[in-house]
């Protein structure tokens, strides 16, 4: 028997193996995000963690017997868009859950048809309270991901151990802005410090000096962004076109990262105290040998990436990694991927060691978000563009 | 065939196709031009409102479209797109705050990708949407625009980081719609339809109502042109104008021209049958008056012809013909009154003899031969006592100009009657034979009076040659001495006498020779001469002449031995009458030289004198009995005059002819032409 022909029978095996039929049928995962607007740096980054999780589960084995299969949807951060691509994931047999994207507004309109469908939705980065805070009973939405109720304290208390007290918001209009603003004036109210002025700002803004001009006259000595790449360059180069000692320094939610960034802004970045929230680091990881063997596992399937610093929005694919990692747990405990068993397992998940962190217990019924502020840290990018931790 | 027909229809059947052809034709290409024309300008002018009327809507949508497009670039409803509470606070009140264009409301709405409404004011929508029809041109990026009998759509992509996330969709009723689609005061129908043809907006309720069917594009009482409107999808632009107001002016011309041929035809046929009436009235004034002259002779009627210059000279040249015809008829009366009454036969023929008319006398001849309606002259002639057959072919020969022929005709009551034919041939217009006159004249008693003259003179001269003989011989023997010398007185007298009686006796010859000849009673003995000797001979006898007459002769013969057959004492008369003329009429001293020489089979003497010649008016007389050139009674020369006739017949009787050849002042020379050898004289019968 020559060589071709053996492996082109092995090959008819396993395609024979692998048909969907009973218990060897794949088990659906999908991606909603924006894969090709502006925040698909962020898309990419989860799929590629949800990538590299289902390779490592695929290659063990599978779970139930059952290998995962990714089915991707791009909705470019349009809600719209993101309704129907649940409606459409959630037809697909077998679809256990739908990992999300960069964009709370999208995952926001999505918590309808999410609960209708009863399908489960993974929360890789949108930062929205209300995204988990939903007030679905049962509710679906499980997030390894920053939460803003957290965040917003978090970004304030960075600003006031860099000694400022007089912070102006620039928050986008829309339900992830809200989101920070709520929890940015609780935290300013909490430790006595102001927020000089509030500027929202529409998807699509062009110019956005005014509102930098409008924040310095209000005596802010720090701006608060809350903004997704394409405005928050927007913001920086406005700030950047200043005159140096009129630029203020910047303390950015980590939507600004959902892009090559320091690309969108240009030179002008360099020019701007800028920093921002992150979680994950594959340079500072918390757990440095779980993290050197999903890098290895990364930069084998992504060649283009030779260095642990080079890895895009690192925060996207390593939250997305731990979740399926989570949801493949939930479904051997479940023993099934009936999708309301498997929610309710995700609730009653024992303690796992993430990439991210230890999860113990990643979820429980009254807390769907995995992470806390303990997880965030302050980053900035350097003079090459990328992304490092500044403690 | 119409060929033939009469000239009135002649006339039209020519003339009529010809102008129906030309003025139908030049009519018809008139009438077209102008139709033509008049439709391109037509359709000109409804191009150029139609181009004003869609610049004026087209820069309307412009504007709409400019506004909507600054609208949906407008980043609130980008942000519409992503957030729900934009979407419900915000943009309601935003979009109501919005003036676009015209005096109703626009429903403005913002749409999803898949066009679905997200956000909107709450009146109702004037439109309803079509997604078929706009989403695929705006999810491609594109901008649209259409009208329908709701109103005007405008859908425009709301574009976010350059991708097509939604659409803002503004809709007009019918009242922004009207206010926009009004192109202004045009002086034309201008409407606006839609792909079923329905009418969306009409300037004229009469070419067509709203939401009804517009007249289609080849109906007959409009002319309209339809354009796209540039931006807008599904309608068209109408300019319309009713066809009877289009083409009044084509039309006016038309039926102007078609009035106008009508007319020229009647007024063309008029004018023929009027033509053709005047000429055939004249033409039958002239056919009464040709009729008058053919059939009752009438020359006295003159007509009088209007009209053309040909017609009136026709008439002219009739009357001149009908003059000419009277006077000719008029003088060939007289001319028949003439023949009528001649004494002579006439007989008009054919020119094979056949005869065409005759006069009384003819007819008094034909009744005294006892011929019964004679058909051919012929047979008239013949019959006479001495006509032969051949003779009368010679008469009536055409060939011969004129000829005559004496016949005695013996009578039934033994009577007879002398006739002498003459004829003449007619010439016709081309010069040829047209018939033959024969004219017999009765010349009986001539022939009876000649006959008893010669018996006259013939016993006369024998009566007188007797005693005249006897004469002569006396006085010659007197003279001679016989009776002894007489006194000088008496032998002049006797001489004197001597001379006359000698001249008298040679005169009695002389007729008696004329007598003997006239009445062939003259015999020839004809012997075979040599001529040269016998001139020689000849000369000898004369010489006695020519010295008393103080000539002398010169013989010069080219040759001897010329022989001919002749009667040796006849021709030696004729010689002594030439040579005696020649003696008789030369100068004195002078030379007559005598040839004899051959001519061909012919011999010849001439006798060449240097005498006065002679003059052209006697050439003719000169053979003919009693003549001398001098005809007075004091004539310088003697003779008889009888010579001349008596030498021709002679020499004519011996086979032979004389001629001669003269010139005035340089001299005469005769010529005696015989037959050599063979020659034969016919011997008097």
């Amino acid at each position: 028997m020559n060589k071709s022909i053996r492996i082109a029978l092995c090959a008819a095996t396993a395609i024979f193996l692998t048909t969907p039929s009973g218990a060897s049928e794949p088990i659906g995962i999908g991606h909603d995000a924006d894969m090709s607007s502006a925040s698909a740096q962020a898309g990419e980054s989860i799929r590629r963690g949800i990538v590299l999780a289902i390779d490592e589960i695929n290659d063990a084995g599978g779970v139930l017997g059952r290998k995962f299969k990714l089915h991707v949807r791009d909705h470019r951060g349009n809600p719209a868009r993101g309704i129907d691509n649940i409606e459409e994931l959630a037809a697909i047999k077998s679809m256990v859950a739908v990992v999300g994207g960069i964009h709370t507004p999208v995952a926001m309109a999505e918590l309808k048809i999410i609960h209708e469908k009863k399908i489960i939705y993974l929360g890789a980065w949108a930062a929205g309270t209300p995204v988990v805070d939903n007030g679905f009973n049962p509710n679906y939405v499980f997030r390894v991901s920053v939460r803003d109720q957290f965040a917003g304290g978090f970004l304030i208390e960075a600003g006031q151990k860099r000694g400022f007290r007089r912070f102006g918001l620039i928050l986008e209009r829309t339900g992830w802005g809200r989101s920070n603003e709520k929890s940015m004036v609780a935290a300013v109210q909490k430790r006595g410090l102001k927020i000089t002025g509030t500027e929202w700002f529409n998807w699509g803004v062009r110019d956005m000096s005014g509102t930098v001009d409008r924040l310095v006259a209000s005596g802010a000595e720090v701006l608060l962004l809350v903004a997704n790449p394409r405005e928050g360059a927007i913001v920086v180069k406005s700030v950047a076109d200043r005159a140096a000692d009129k630029r203020l320094p910047i303390i950015s939610h980590w939507g600004i990262t959902g892009a090559d960034f320091p690309a969108l802004v240009g030179p002008g970045l360099f020019d701007t105290d800028l920093r921002f929230l992150q979680t994950f680091s594959f340079l500072t990881p918390a757990f440095p040998e779980r993290a050197k063997k999903v890098f290895a596992a990364y930069s084998k399937k992504f060649t283009e990436v030779k260095s642990l610093d080079s890895v895009p929005s690192p925060v996207g694919t390593a939250h997305a990694y731990d979740l399926i990692q989570l949801l493949a747990q939930a479904i051997r405990k479940a023993g099934t991927t009936e999708r309301a068993a498997v929610r309710t397992a995700m609730e009653t998940l024992g303690r796992y060691q993430g990439l991210v962190r230890d999860y113990n217990p990643p979820f429980t019924a009254a807390r769907h978000d995995a992470l806390d502020a303990t997880d965030f840290r302050i980053a900035r990018y350097d003079k090459t563009g990328k992304i490092v931790p500044v403690d | 065939m119409w060929t033939k027909a009469p000239l009135p229809i002649y006339l039209l059947l020519r003339v009529l196709p010809l102008a129906v052809g030309i003025l139908g034709g030049g009519g018809y290409m008139l009438a077209e031009y102008v139709e033509r024309w008049s439709r391109n300008d037509v359709e000109h002018h409804l191009d150029e409102q139609a181009e004003f009327a869609t610049k004026i809507i087209s820069q309307r949508i412009d504007n709409i479209t400019e506004q909507a497009r600054n609208l949906a670039r407008n980043d609130l409803l980008v942000n519409g797109l992503i957030d729900q509470e934009t979407r419900h606070s915000y943009l309601p009140t935003f979009f109501e705050s919005l003036r676009l264009t015209g005096p109703g409301v626009p429903r403005i709405r913002l749409m999803d990708y898949r066009g679905r409404e997200i956000a909107g004011v709450t009146s109702p929508a004037h439109v309803g949407v079509n997604f078929v029809e706009w989403q695929d041109a705006v999810s491609n990026g594109q901008e649209f625009a259409s009208v329908s009998l709701e109103g005007l759509l405008v859908a425009l992509p709301v574009v976010y980081n350059g991708l097509t996330e939604g659409a803002l969709v503004i809709d007009f009723g019918l009242e922004d719609f009207h206010a926009l689609f009004d192109p202004g005061a045009l002086t034309l129908v201008t409407a606006l339809v839609d792909d079923q043809n329905r009418t969306l907006r009409s300037s004229d309720a009469d070419f067509a109502e709203f939401g009804m069917r517009a007249p289609k594009l080849e109906s007959p009482d409009w002319v309209q042109r339809r354009y796209d409107i540039p931006g807008i999808k599904g309608i068209k632009l109408i300019t319309a104008e009713r066809v009877g107001d289009a083409f009044a002016t084509s039309r006016q011309v038309r039926n102007f021209v078609i009035v106008t041929v009508l007319v020229s035809l009647l007024a063309v046929v008029g004018m023929i049958l009027l033509t053709a009436f005047l000429g055939t009235r004249e033409i039958n004034k002239l056919q009464a008056a040709i009729k008058g002259v053919t059939g009752v002779a009438d020359f006295e009627h003159r007509i009088e012809v209007n009209g053309p210059a040909e017609l009136r000279a026709l008439g002219d040249n009739f009357n001149i013909m009908v003059e000419t015809l009277q006077r000719t008829t008029t003088s060939k009366d007289s001319v028949n009154a003439i023949i009528e009454s001649l004494n002579e036969i006439l007989v008009v023929t054919s020119n094979f003899g056949e005869i065409e008319t005759f006069n009384p006398a003819a007819e008094a001849f034909f009744k005294r031969r006892g011929l019964e309606n004679p058909t051919n002259v012929a047979e008239v002639v013949r019959g006479g006592v001495e006509s032969a057959d051949a003779e009368i072919a010679t008469l009536m020969r055409l060939t011969v100009a004129t000829g005559s022929l004496e016949c005695l005709y013996e009578l039934d009551d033994h009577s007879s009657l002398m006739i002498e034919w003459s004829k003449s041939v007619l010439r016709n217009a081309d010069g040829g034979p047209g018939g033959l006159i024969v004219v017999g004249k009765d010349i009986s008693e001539r022939h009876r009076l000649d006959k008893l003259k010669t018996e006259f003179i013939s016993a006369v001269s024998h009566e007188l040659r007797t005693p005249l003989t006897a004469i002569k011989g006396s006085l010659d023997l007197v003279i001679n001495g016989a009776v002894g010398v007489l006194p000088e007185k008496a032998s002049d007298l006797l001489k004197l006498a001597q001379r006359n009686g000698e001249r008298l006796l040679k005169l009695v010859g002389d007729l008696l020779d004329i007598q003997k000849i006239e009445a062939d009673g003259l015999a020839l003995t004809v012997e075979k001469l040599e001529l040269v000797g016998f001139v020689e001979n000849s000369l000898q006898i004369n010489s006695a002449y020519a010295t008393s007459k103080g000539v002398s002769f010169r013989f010069e013969p080219e040759l001897a031995d010329i022989f001919v057959d002749a009667d040796a004492q006849r021709l030696n008369q004729v010689l002594a009458n030439v040579l005696s003329n020649a003696a008789k009429f030369s100068p004195k001293g002078s030379a007559i030289v005598i040839r004899v020489e051959r001519d061909g089979n012919d011999a010849v003497i001439a006798v060449a004198d240097e005498g006065p010649g002679i003059s052209a008016d006697f050439h003719e007389r000169l053979f003919d009995k009693f003549t001398q050139a001098d005809g007075s009674d004091n004539r310088s020369f003697e003779g008889t005059g009888l010579g001349l006739a008596i030498s021709k017949n002679l020499v004519e009787r011996m086979g032979g002819n004389i001629s001669f050849d003269t010139e005035v002042g340089v001299g005469t020379t005769f010529f005696l032409r015989f037959n050599e050898s063979a020659a034969s004289v016919r011997a008097a019968v």
